[in-house]
């Protein structure tokens, strides 16, 4: 195989613009040589998967789908936690998590009644159990604060909350 | 003694022979080849029984990975455009297999169109179901074994050519580089989905650009090689680009899936299922539909792979179209031009419906060789010119817009040699007689005319043309604002770049509240955005510095400006080269010998119609400057090739080697290799970065899809289909995923409804970043999260996604 470097605008040899090209002095590689290559650095690949964690794990992110684990969170009845029961002392809400974590996991909650008129936050926490690729649901509850306030349901150690006004506001 | 090694295929091959000799009592022949009689063989018997036995998988949807995707392909295209091949002997062999497999591919489409008008009439409701096209490809199949039963009896002894020739083959460094490249890019794009780094990504740019290279310098590669490194090259841009994310993701290819949806759930194809110009475009439904149905592939398969193998065929019409025109050296630099120019690997992947008329277009410019005018008689003439308004017709269905381009390349090109023609009479000189092919009037009037019938009478979606068309000439005639162009002309130096991204932002925003006011606003909305939250730019920060990034930087090197500078300095050479080599080709040149008069007015009417693009405001914003010129380097990549070797002359001897390495430097810069080994870029693209805008406001999580599918079971339904916001940027993101409708209010602050569910995704959620599509271009802007939270309840909540009520 030649590698000398060629006019790009050289006249083109033969009969026209679409004359082949020279053959080569040395010849390439045969495909069969290639893929028998080819196959022995797949089988070392293999081997160095079964003995080597770190590259499995590489090897598994290189060839197939690989799902951050999560959970989805939200108000199991909208309408009941957001009615926020005007003529009850605890403000309850029922909250559904869905795992999609790889095993069963304790998915801690804190529910935080905030007073929209200011002063200390009501906070009640706990924890609910979540199995793989199904739904829990916990109620949280807590005392309400005097007047309006917002109802937030917090995930510690997860950036996702949920939230609804009780401020009396016409929604 | 050692003997010979013979295959499988050779001793099946013999044995068939021979029992069909028997069967005739004929003496023993010399090859197998000799066997071929007009009469069916057993070999023919032995294929026709293949065919029906895969025509029968098809039909009963068998679902075996792998097996059934063969067998699909090899029924539907592989077959037919194999039995093809020989009815084309007056096509220049060396495009003959190109040209089946086209015709083949528009026969699909054109057959699926007569099931789908046919078959109802007998009580047929789905007609575009595997059993009725396996049935109908089965006819046809057995029509083209009948037809050509003396290929078809030598099935065996080409099979045994094929697999001699494997075994005997050899890969050149080139192919075997190209096909690494290959490899890595779907790894990579694997990778990227996981969260991992862009390292492989970036080793199948460097596979491309250094198999390009030496595709360049080396010699001893026959056409089929340079071919097969071409395509594998292309193939590896795309599939870096199209393998990125585990949906349909990106602009365009979301509207072009919920299209193909809607085709796939009804089993059969209506206008009046989508009212969109999308829905016309029959290569994002029916033919993907086809060709889901056959192989059992999903949607996102066909889209994201399939669509984009027939698409890496394109660069190897136009190489092998630049080969009638140019010496190689410069036809390989053409092909980089066409592979290098950005649009390629940005947008391309994510148009289906334009990269299957692209297909087509270059067909009909390869099948228009010059020797067809001039050797082949008139009955070849006529059937050249046939074939090219053909395959002209097939782009017209896919993809429209395309077509107006090819309508005004042509109308200006015919013009200009009529125009030519007649100025030669006058002066008494002797103009050319060589018949047009291309630029035939009959070609150019029936394209016209093809394309008024389907967008008016049987589409009616001649309204889109009508409308841009009435917006071009009031934005000529009548005094318009500034912001009707695309910012794309910004990369057009001669043209300026036109308003500021706050400037359409802003009109952007009074559209919005004056659309508010219409809507009812802002007694059902939230009173957004008020003055604290009037929507501001908010251009993302460019990724950080990589090693060799940081070293740059460490030397006094503005990295992110280099690249700019870069890439300001390609789009300018690319532009003043083109220039130069119209000039060269209209005025003659040594290097131009292969060009006749029709290529070059050709050339310049490819030139001509970018300009239009360019000078008509209107017709930037609803097509994009650097689609057209996409367009037009199928055409007049090669005047760009020779006015950069016009240019480099003064260099004498240093000449190939600069004009070699500014093409390569382009193609290492524009495709994206060296932005992605520095870092330092505002905008990165999805196929090197797992962040970055693009991806944060096209890209779909499985958290997004989760989102939108709580709020199918649990949201407001309308019309049966429960109803969420939706961004204008990103027109039906997530409903070609989930089965949801996104429609009005919208997300933009002052769209936004009080008693409709919102949806925000990942964009929102983890950067408060959103974007809008306003006069021809994407802007970025602060999103006002919390005070639309403020103002709603937050009712479901995941990492990427919530849903405010």
């Amino acid at each position: 195989m030649s590698v000398t470097p060629v006019d790009p605008a050289a006249p083109p040899r033969g009969p026209g613009p679409e004359a082949a090209t020279g053959t080569s002095r040395r010849q390439p590689p045969r495909l069969v040589t290639v893929l028998a290559g080819v196959g022995v650095l797949v089988a070392l690949t293999g081997l160095l998967a079964v003995v080597s964690p770190a590259v499995r794990e590489q090897l598994a992110l290189s060839v197939g789908r690989q799902d951050a684990p999560y959970v989805e969170t939200w108000f199991a009845d909208t309408v009941a936690a957001r009615s926020c029961s005007p003529d009850r002392p605890r403000y309850g809400a029922e909250v559904a998590v869905r795992s999609h974590l790889t095993a069963a996991e304790d998915v801690a909650w804190e529910l935080r009644l905030r007073p929209v008129r200011g002063g200390r936050p009501v906070v009640e926490r706990g924890s609910v159990t979540v199995l793989p690729d199904r739904v829990a649901v916990v109620a949280v509850s807590a005392r309400k604060p005097r007047g309006g306030f917002v109802a937030e349901v917090r995930f510690p150690g997860r950036d996702q909350r949920l939230l609804v006004r009780c401020t009396g506001e016409r929604r | 003694m050692t003997t010979a090694p013979v295959t499988v295929v050779e001793r099946v091959t013999a044995g068939l022979v021979r029992a069909e000799l028997r069967l005739r009592g004929a003496a023993q022949p010399r090859s197998g080849a000799t066997a071929v009689r007009s009469r069916p063989t057993a070999a023919w018997w032995a294929l026709l029984a293949l065919v029906l036995v895969g025509q029968v998988v098809v039909a009963s949807d068998v679902q075996v990975p792998v097996l059934r995707q063969a067998v699909g392909l090899l029924v539907l295209v592989l077959v037919p455009t194999w039995l093809l091949c020989p009815s084309l002997g007056w096509v220049q062999e060396r495009q003959r297999a190109l040209t089946a497999l086209g015709l083949v591919l528009l026969g699909v489409v054109a057959g699926a169109m007569l099931l789908d008008v046919g078959l109802p009439r007998v009580g047929v409701d789905e007609p575009l179901r595997a059993p009725w096209i396996a049935l109908a490809s089965t006819v046809v199949d057995v029509g083209l074994l009948v037809r050509q039963r003396a290929t078809a009896a030598t099935w065996l002894v080409s099979l045994g050519a094929a697999a001699d020739h494997l075994r005997t083959a050899r890969v050149h460094a080139a192919l075997a580089l190209s096909c690494t490249g290959l490899v890595l890019s779907v790894l990579g794009a694997v990778r990227l989905n996981n969260g991992a780094g862009a390292g492989l990504t970036v080793g199948a740019f460097a596979c491309v650009v250094v198999a390009l290279l030496a595709m360049v310098v080396m010699r001893g590669s026959s056409l089929r090689t340079d071919g097969m490194v071409v395509f594998t090259s292309a193939l590896t841009l795309l599939l870096a680009t199209s393998l990125r994310g585990w949906y349909v993701q990106g602009h365009d290819i979301q509207l072009e899936h919920v299209s193909f949806l809607l085709v796939d759930q009804a089993g059969r194809w209506s206008m009046s299922q989508f009212d969109s110009p999308y829905h016309a475009c029959l290569a994002v439904n029916v033919l993907p539909v086809v060709l889901g149905e056959v192989t059992g592939l999903s949607g996102a398969w066909v889209f994201k792979v399939l669509m984009q193998v027939l698409f890496a065929l394109v660069p190897v019409q136009c190489y092998l179209w630049f080969r009638q025109l140019l010496p190689r050296p410069m036809a390989v630099l053409a092909v980089v031009l066409v592979v290098a120019f950005p649009t390629f690997t940005t947008d391309m992947p994510y148009l289906v419906r334009q990269e299957v008329a692209f297909y087509f277009f270059t067909l009909a410019l390869l099948a228009a060789h010059p020797r067809a005018a001039t050797t082949g008689g008139r009955r070849v003439l006529w059937r050249t010119r046939a074939l090219v308004l053909v395959f002209l017709v097939a782009m017209m269905l896919s993809h429209y817009s395309t077509t107006y381009v090819v309508l005004i390349t042509t109308a200006i090109g015919g013009g200009l040699v009529v125009a030519e023609r007649l100025v030669l009479r006058r002066r008494g000189q002797e103009a050319s007689r060589k018949p047009l092919v291309l630029l035939a009037w009959p070609v150019v009037v029936g394209l016209a005319l093809a394309t008024f019938v389907w967008v008016n009478p049987v589409t009616g979606t001649g309204g889109h043309a009508g409308d841009v068309f009435r917006s071009a000439i009031a934005s000529l005639t009548e005094a318009r604002e500034a912001t009707e162009s695309s910012s794309d002309l910004g990369n057009v130096p001669f043209l300026g770049g036109g308003p500021t991204a706050q400037e359409r932002l802003d009109d952007h925003s009074a559209q919005a509240l004056e659309q508010a006011a219409a809507l009812g606003y802002p007694d059902g909305g939230l009173g957004l955005p008020d003055r604290a939250n009037a929507p501001r730019i908010d251009e993302p920060d460019p990724t950080p510095l990589t090693g060799l990034g940081r070293a740059a930087a460490d030397r006094g090197i503005d990295v992110p400006g280099a690249n700019e500078v870069l890439r300001s300095a390609f789009a300018l050479g690319l532009q003043l080269a083109l220039l130069v080599g119209a000039f060269f080709l209209v005025r003659g040149h040594r290097l131009t010998a292969a060009y006749d008069r029709e290529r070059v007015w050709l050339t310049v009417g490819g030139v001509g119609a970018l300009g239009v693009f360019a000078v008509v405001p209107g017709l930037s914003v609803d097509y994009g400057v650097l689609r057209v010129f996409q367009q037009g380097l199928m055409v007049f990549a090669p005047a760009v090739v020779l006015g950069f070797v016009m240019v480099a002359t003064p260099l004498g001897r240093w000449r190939t080697p600069v004009v070699a390495g500014f093409v390569m430097a382009s193609l290492a810069t524009l495709a994206g290799f060296v932005p992605a080994i520095t870092g330092g870029v505002d905008q990165p693209r999805p196929s090197y970065s797992a962040t970055g805008p693009y991806q944060e406001l096209y890209g779909i999580s499985p958290q997004e899809v989760a989102g939108a599918g709580w709020l199918r079971d649990r949201g407001v339904v309308e019309d049966g289909l429960p109803t969420v916001t939706r961004e204008p940027y990103s027109d039906e993101r997530l409903s070609g995923s989930v089965a949801i409708r996104e429609n009005a209010p919208y997300v933009f602050p002052s769209l936004v409804a009080r008693d409709v569910p919102t949806l925000l995704g990942q964009s929102v959620v983890q950067r408060q970043r959103a974007a809008v599509f306003a006069s021809g271009d994407l802007l970025f802007y602060r999103y006002p999260l919390g005070a639309v939270q403020a103002r709603k309840d937050l009712v479901y909540s995941n990492p990427s996604a919530v849903v405010l009520q």
